[in-house]
């Protein structure tokens, strides 16, 4: 037996080591419910020491109400009622010696074969694990809020750009219900002429040549209504898939109105201003065209003269004929280049060469200085680069500089009424400079030069200089004023470069 | 009477309306030379020649109201048509005072323009005869003695001989010699003739 005996308490100590060592805690109770072991685990667990609970009843380390009723649980169990926790486990509440509570994982077998009924509690604190589970869960919530309350649309999509979550903003934005948008792609949302645009920039993302891209797309909404909207997506990257897209749509639709509306408004404003000119030049222009009529009648009139009187030269009549329909020519011209410039107001860009815009209103300049006994005397560079303009308003601004220029000489005698024009190449722009020779500009009128009605005009309502200001502002360059070096004033237009359209990338 | 040769001097800078104009004028049976400038035109310009001027009001370096000043500086009487694509009053009623015909607005009807130069041509033919004229009895008043023209002015002024001989301290014989001496000198057939003339001479 002594073997037995020895036997029986190897057994016993491993057992009562692999008890010592567990990591869970290990409780034994009776069929009382009075605790018999209480191992290390569980003392960590609980705070109380074995010495302090063998003995006690397991209802100690619970609270209520399962504290009170922990004995009537084991006394319908024992009775043959069904199992509600043994070889079941489940999370339950547990009461540490200090009073506080904790969640705790409880599994409960019984011992078999013993007499009385002994059962075993394992008990695994998950307090921690707990915290951070809701921490995660808060963190989630804040994301959820976050994302359901962002005031930009907002989604997730799946590398084929199916959609796999969408936010309230986007399902206002597009006029689906989000159940629908989840059966959509980024594609089927946007406007034909742009779906090659995003293909690329999605094969980009998908390829990993970049992580994200901005591009703007028209999309249209369920009522086919044409958004204009800025779309950011950068991949991320999945813990188990390929990875997913986050997409951000901000609409600028209103933006783009807006923009359109205020371009508009300084087109509307510029077409006045060219109304105006022609207005101020009205008696030049109209001696202009007087001239060819007078011409043509007198023609006209001399041939039926010499035809009526019989004697009339074959000759002379062809070249009176030729005449007459020369100078038709001549007065269709100047109706032809007023109507080029104050005609149509649509305002489209086009690349353009800065020489032949000035070219093409030097004509009408020409009117005004000839009624004024001024000369113009250009210098203009040869093969200058493209500019992105419209060219009707800068030809405004350039015609608008030269009247001013005619205006400032004529307090001079004639011969020294010089308008020069240049243009130039600069670094990335292009300029046109215009040097007269009159008295400048008073040093008390420079700083509002280029406001509204600033003039020292007996006519004209101050405008000219604004508007050409606010034009040439609104094709990204400059207008400045500086004195000339042999006197008189200068203004120069800065225009920057046409430059071949680019795709950004990010 | 010898027909007296007139010539439209046309001076406008815009070659079109110069060369339309000259042709039109010429084709109303007139003589025509033009200019491209007033400059042109006083560099060449005699003042014997009668005719008269169409001139373009608004031209580059002289206007043509300049030039009309500059023509009344040189005493160059030649009536002036002016012609203007802009009537402007205060340019004509200045080129008026300045003795314009007339003012014409482009482009114009052919009928008028002719009814002005020949307007024009005629107050410049009548001008050069009054002027020839005075030329004229000029030269015979200058042939006359002091004495003969201290007679001319009495009986010009209705004085009788009698009256003229005493007031002189002449004879009334001597005083009637003098005055057949003025009659033939002046070419007067009659007192009445000679009064005419007298009064057309100190006119001014």
């Amino acid at each position: 037996m002594s073997t037995d005996s020895s036997n029986f308490d190897e057994v016993n100590a491993r057992f009562r080591g692999v008890i010592d060592a567990a990591v869970d805690g290990i409780i034994l109770i009776d069929e009382c419910g009075v605790i018999e072991t209480f191992n290390p685990a569980a003392e960590r667990i609980f705070g109380w020491t074995a010495d302090e609970v063998i003995g006690h009843n397991v209802a100690m380390l619970m609270p209520e109400p399962d504290a009170g009723r922990h004995d009537s649980y084991l006394k319908r169990y024992l009775g043959g009622g069904p199992a509600q926790i043994i070889g079941i486990g489940r999370e339950v509440v547990g009461r540490r010696r200090n009073g506080q509570l904790f969640p705790l994982e409880l599994a409960v077998g019984e011992l078999q074969g013993l007499a009385p009924r002994r059962f075993v509690g394992m008990v695994r604190d998950i307090s921690r694990r707990r915290a951070m589970e809701q921490a995660l869960a808060a963190r989630e919530q804040e994301l959820r809020l976050m994302f359901d309350g962002a005031p930009i649309g907002m989604f997730t999509a799946g590398l084929d750009g199916q959609f796999n979550e969408v936010n309230p903003a986007l399902v206002t934005l597009l006029g689906y219900s989000a159940p629908a948008l989840l059966e959509m792609r980024c594609a089927d949302l946007t406007h034909e002429s742009d779906r090659e645009l995003l293909e690329r920039s999605y094969r980009g993302l998908v390829s990993g040549t970049r992580s994200s891209f901005n591009c703007r797309l028209r999309w249209l909404r369920s009522d086919a209504e044409v958004l204009t909207v800025a779309l950011h997506a950068a991949l991320a990257a999945g813990s188990k898939s390929a990875g997913f897209i986050i997409g951000q749509v901000i609409d600028h639709s209103e933006q783009l109105r807006s923009e359109l509306e205020s371009r508009e408004a300084r087109e509307r404003l510029a077409h006045v201003g060219r109304v105006t000119t022609l207005g101020e030049m009205a008696s030049a222009i109209a001696h202009e065209i007087n001239q060819p009529l007078t011409a043509i009648s007198s023609y006209s009139q001399a041939c039926i003269r010499l035809m009526n009187q019989g004697n009339a030269d074959q000759s002379l009549l062809l070249e009176s004929l030729q005449a007459i329909a020369a100078q038709a020519l001549r007065a269709g011209d100047v109706v032809r280049r007023i109507r080029g410039f104050v005609g149509h107001r649509d305002g489209g860009r086009e690349t353009a060469d800065l020489n032949e815009v000035i070219a093409s209103v030097l004509a009408l300049a020409a009117i005004d200085a000839a009624a004024n006994q001024a000369r113009i005397v250009t210098a203009l560079a040869a093969e200058l680069p493209p500019v992105l303009v419209d060219p009707v308003q800068i030809q405004q601004v350039c015609l608008n500089l030269m009247r001013n220029a005619i205006d400032a000489m004529l307090e001079l005698p004639e011969h020294k009424r010089v308008l020069h024009i240049e243009t130039r190449l600069g670094e990335e722009r292009v300029e046109a400079v215009f040097t007269d020779s009159g008295p400048g500009v008073d040093v008390t009128m420079r700083e509002r030069l280029f406001q509204p009605f600033q003039t020292t005009k007996v006519e004209g309502m101050g405008m000219g200089l604004s508007i050409s200001f606010s034009i040439v502002s609104a094709h990204g360059g400059s207008l400045r004023y500086s004195d000339a070096p042999q006197g008189g004033a200068r203004f120069t237009i800065t225009l920057p470069l046409a430059l071949p359209v680019a795709l950004s990338s990010a | 009477m010898m027909t007296l040769i007139q010539t439209v001097f046309v001076v406008d800078d815009d070659v079109a309306v110069r060369q339309s104009l000259s042709l039109l004028i010429r084709s109303m049976g007139l003589t025509v030379e033009a200019f491209e400038s007033a400059q042109a035109f006083l560099s060449m310009c005699d003042p014997e020649r009668s005719g008269c001027l169409v001139l373009d009001i608004r031209m580059p370096g002289m206007s043509g109201l300049d030039m009309q000043e500059e023509l009344h500086r040189r005493a160059i009487d030649l009536p002036v048509i002016f012609i203007t694509g802009h009537g402007d009053v205060a340019m004509a009623v200045r080129a008026m005072k300045l003795g314009a015909v007339d003012f014409i607005e482009k482009p114009f009807n052919d009928q008028h323009l002719l009814d002005r130069i020949n307007q024009a041509l005629e107050v410049d033919r009548a001008a050069r005869a009054a002027r020839a004229e005075k030329a004229t009895l000029a030269s015979r008043i200058a042939l006359l003695s002091p004495r003969e023209r201290e007679v001319m002015e009495r009986i010009v002024a209705g004085q009788a001989n009698k009256v003229v001989a005493i007031e002189l301290g002449l004879s009334e014989r001597t005083v009637e010699i003098h005055r057949a001496k003025v009659m033939t000198k002046t070419g007067a057939r009659s007192l009445a003739e000679l009064v005419t003339m007298v009064n057309r001479y100190t006119d001014e």
